[in-house]
């Protein structure tokens, strides 16, 4: 009877007490955080080394379509991966589909470029530029693909395209080497569909979206791709670098081990009490 | 690799031309009285059943299409709606409805009041019932989800286009209790209607349902096509991976079915 | 003291913070229950959400994209916005088909459009379909293990195929295929979900490191 009332009673635990131990177990791992190495992916791999070939002064388009929702999974992708063209000499271009995320990039692609060793990034419009917010991406991507100035009039701060010095020499998507898509929403199919057809794409979206992915990277139709924090996590390792992956990493490992102990538990008590009741 | 053009690889062309032949032909078989048949999808029962119990309960039904911007998947909700909304008249059981796209509130406005006017109870139309909450997602998740806890709805059917917020909706739905049956072509969404409702109509079974529903001779028509469309696919696929085993993945013969520049490779024996 | 003085809102950029906090917090309370507080900021945050997408719709889209080229001698934009304003008459009973003629463009358009996004997307994962599922020497450096992961592959994506098949009755073999569909089907979704649980604890870390590092200041 005592046993049974120990199953019963673990499958009717209150779920705020659930959340508590959660919320307290991810607190506990964010202040006290420990080196945890990645096992680095192969999509994960394939997206640095893509990002890696590229020569000093290749132009790259990022386009970045989340909001503050996502910026826990988004955030550390874009920090990373515009860490990595810096050091490759890479120009880059960002363009949202999200209204939010043309500032929230704007201001991250700011504070990554401010603090970067290479001065050449530090002047807005030299190596970098954000061309604003579009609403229909279809039709920018279109665009953008059979004239760049034409499709996308201004960047963010007002000054036409032609005028931008990252931009000198190109004309439209065709002079891009990769498009990077960073994402929790489905805008991956719009670039596979629609770009130029010497325009590889790489792909950062938040986890939820990353089965999507896969059957693109069968096909090689990706080159690669970073899911989540995680995948922020192993790009950050394949840089040397330590930044919000690294921070995050623990508390996300540790909190699934919770889930699983609560699937685990809550399992086990009801096959128990099930059990119990039929010997009752 | 990418397609962009017919001339990139001609059996592409020719590949959609038939799938476009076999899905016309098929509506015209069905404008036609040809009676097409389509199996019944089992989430149809279940259905019924939430309905059932709504009205039971005396607490209404909620109606969510998600975040489906106006186009096909938006009809095809409609179409589930309008059938739910008509079986739910026939009780008087009240019914909510919440949208994230103004273009789907205007024609859902429409949908609704045919519906019950279909079930012979124009009275029970409420204007106010259908609501456009935000097209922000998790405002309209925000929003949908305090509706369902102050309302306790009784069943939730959520059929559409969803993204992140499905799991909101769901896991609310659960908390309050409402029998819940969601059907979406949003592959990564449906993992968390499939934990946390009570029956899911997954991927094409939502058109399938729409089709059997509505019973509209371009759908079903089209669902036709798109099985014989799906047959030829498999085929494909089958004598390819043979071709692929016995003679190797680079033979020009594979190129021809999807590798831009292969139909010119193989035909034309240009670029070997 | 010191920490007090940095944790007390007395800038702007500190007010800030304590925004965000007390909204994310308010905004978390309803996993305690249903409360006026969180229905404040659920409404907060929809009509944040609406009136932030107007600024960049009207300064990035409208402005740069209608009135500039409007006022530098592209006088046919001006037919732009009525043609687009057409969509209300979607209001009016009696000139409703006027908005059709608005929904009637739009979806045209993206039906012409899904033909290169068909072909450019399904058709070269079709030609990726075509693996060898065993190595007869054809392919060299064709590994065992891999021929085996292509046969799981051709099985599960036929098996899949043949579970939403509708137009006739499933009996027999073909039943049997779907069946074995639908059990790979919720195995790939068991995977799908556990990406998701992934994404549901990142976002949630995200938060508790706002609420610990940028407002609180333990980390």
């Amino acid at each position: 009877m005592q046993q049974q009332n120990i199953w019963t009673k673990l499958i009717r635990v209150d779920r705020r007490i659930l959340y508590l131990i959660l919320f307290l177990n991810i607190a506990v791992f964010l202040m006290f955080p420990f080196k945890m190495p990645a096992t680095i992916t192969s999509p994960a791999r394939g997206l640095y080394d893509a990002v890696d070939s590229l020569q000093p002064n290749d132009l790259v388009m990022i386009s970045s379509n989340w909001s503050a929702s996502t910026m826990a999974e988004n955030q550390p992708q874009l920090e990373a991966i515009i860490k990595h063209l810096i050091r490759k000499g890479a120009r880059f271009t960002l363009v949202s589909n999200e209204a939010q995320s043309r500032d929230l990039s704007k201001r991250i692609a700011v504070g990554v470029t401010q603090s970067s060793d290479n001065a050449e990034y530090h002047t807005y419009g030299q190596k970098w530029a954000h061309l604003g917010f579009v609403t229909d991406l279809i039709a920018a991507i279109r665009g953008m693909g059979s004239n760049l100035s034409e499709a996308v009039k201004q960047d963010v701060e007002g000054t036409p395209i032609d005028q931008l010095p990252v931009l000198q020499g190109a004309k439209s998507l065709k002079d891009y080497k990769m498009v990077i898509d960073v994402t929790p929403s489905g805008t991956l199919p719009y670039w596979i569909s629609y770009r130029p057809p010497n325009l590889i794409v790489g792909y950062a979206p938040t986890s939820v979206m990353a089965a999507e992915g896969f059957t693109y990277l069968d096909s090689k139709q990706l080159v690669g791709m970073i899911t989540g924090l995680k995948g922020a996590h192993e790009y950050e390792q394949l840089m040397g670098e330590t930044g919000l992956g690294h921070k995050f990493i623990n508390a996300i490992s540790f909190s699934h081990v919770l889930i699983l102990l609560f699937i685990g538990l809550g399992n086990l008590a009801m096959i128990m009490a099930r059990r119990a009741q039929g010997e009752a | 690799m990418s397609i962009q053009h017919a001339q990139d690889n001609w059996f592409v062309a020719i590949l959609i031309a038939i799938i476009s032949l076999f899905i016309l032909f098929n509506i015209f078989r069905a404008r036609k009285g040809r009676a097409l048949y389509i199996r019944r999808i089992a989430g149809l029962d279940a259905i019924d059943d939430a309905i059932g119990r709504a009205t039971e309960m005396g607490r209404p039904i909620l109606l969510i299409p998600g975040m489906t911007a106006f186009g096909v998947i938006a009809m095809q909700s409609l179409n589930i709606f309008k059938y739910i909304t008509r079986e739910s008249a026939r009780f008087a059981t009240p019914m909510r409805f919440l949208t994230a796209n103004p273009t789907v509130y205007t024609v859902a406005q429409e949908t609704i009041q045919e519906a019950y006017q279909e079930a012979g109870r124009p009275e029970l139309y409420e204007p106010d019932s259908i609501r456009f909450l935000s097209d922000r997602q998790f405002a309209f998740a925000s929003g949908a989800a305090g509706l369902m806890q102050r309302e306790k709805v009784a069943a939730n059917f959520m059929f559409g286009e969803f993204f992140a917020e499905s799991l909101i909706f769901a896991e609310t739905g659960n908390m309050v209790g409402a029998i819940q049956i969601a059907g979406t072509v949003s592959t990564t969404q449906v993992p968390f209607f499939v934990a946390a409702c009570d029956y899911t109509i997954i991927g094409e079974e939502f058109y399938a349902t729409s089709a059997y529903l509505s019973r509209e001779p371009v759908l079903l028509g089209s669902l036709v096509g798109q099985d014989w469309a799906k047959i030829l696919f498999a085929s494909l696929i089958l004598f390819g991976s043979l071709v692929a085993t016995f003679w190797g993945t680079d033979t020009p013969l594979l190129g021809v079915f999807g590798k831009a520049g292969g139909w010119d490779a193989f035909f034309k024996g240009e670029g070997q | 003291m010191e920490w007090l003085n940095d944790f007390l809102p007395l800038s702007l950029e500190r007010m800030g913070i304590w925004i965000g906090a007390i909204c994310t917090v308010a905004l978390y309370s309803i996993l305690y229950r249903e409360n006026p507080a969180y229905r404040l900021f659920e409404h907060l945050f929809i009509g944040l959400a609406a009136g932030y997408s107007l600024g960049p719709l009207v300064g990035d889209i409208l402005y740069k994209y209608w009135y500039l080229p409007l006022t530098e001698g592209a006088w046919w934009w001006a037919f732009a916005v009525p043609f687009g304003m057409w969509l209300y008459f979607i209001y009016s009973e009696k000139y409703g088909w006027v908005s059709r003629i608005v929904i009637g463009v739009l979806i045209g358009a993206s039906a012409g459009l899904f033909f290169q996004q068909f072909c450019s997307l399904y058709v070269p994962q079709i030609y990726a379909s075509f693996k060898p599922i065993i190595p007869t020497g054809a392919n060299e450096g064709l590994l065992a293990s891999n021929a085996i992961n292509n046969f799981i592959f051709i099985v599960v994506l036929l098996s899949v195929l043949t579970y939403f098949l509708f137009s006739f009755e499933q009996r027999g073999p073909v039943k049997r295929t779907a069946v074995l569909g639908r059990w790979m089907l919720m195995i790939a979704l068991g995977a799908i979900f556990g990406n998701t649980l992934m994404a549901r604890m990142a976002l949630l870390v995200g938060r508790v490191y706002y609420l610990l590092h940028d407002w609180l200041m333990q980390i």
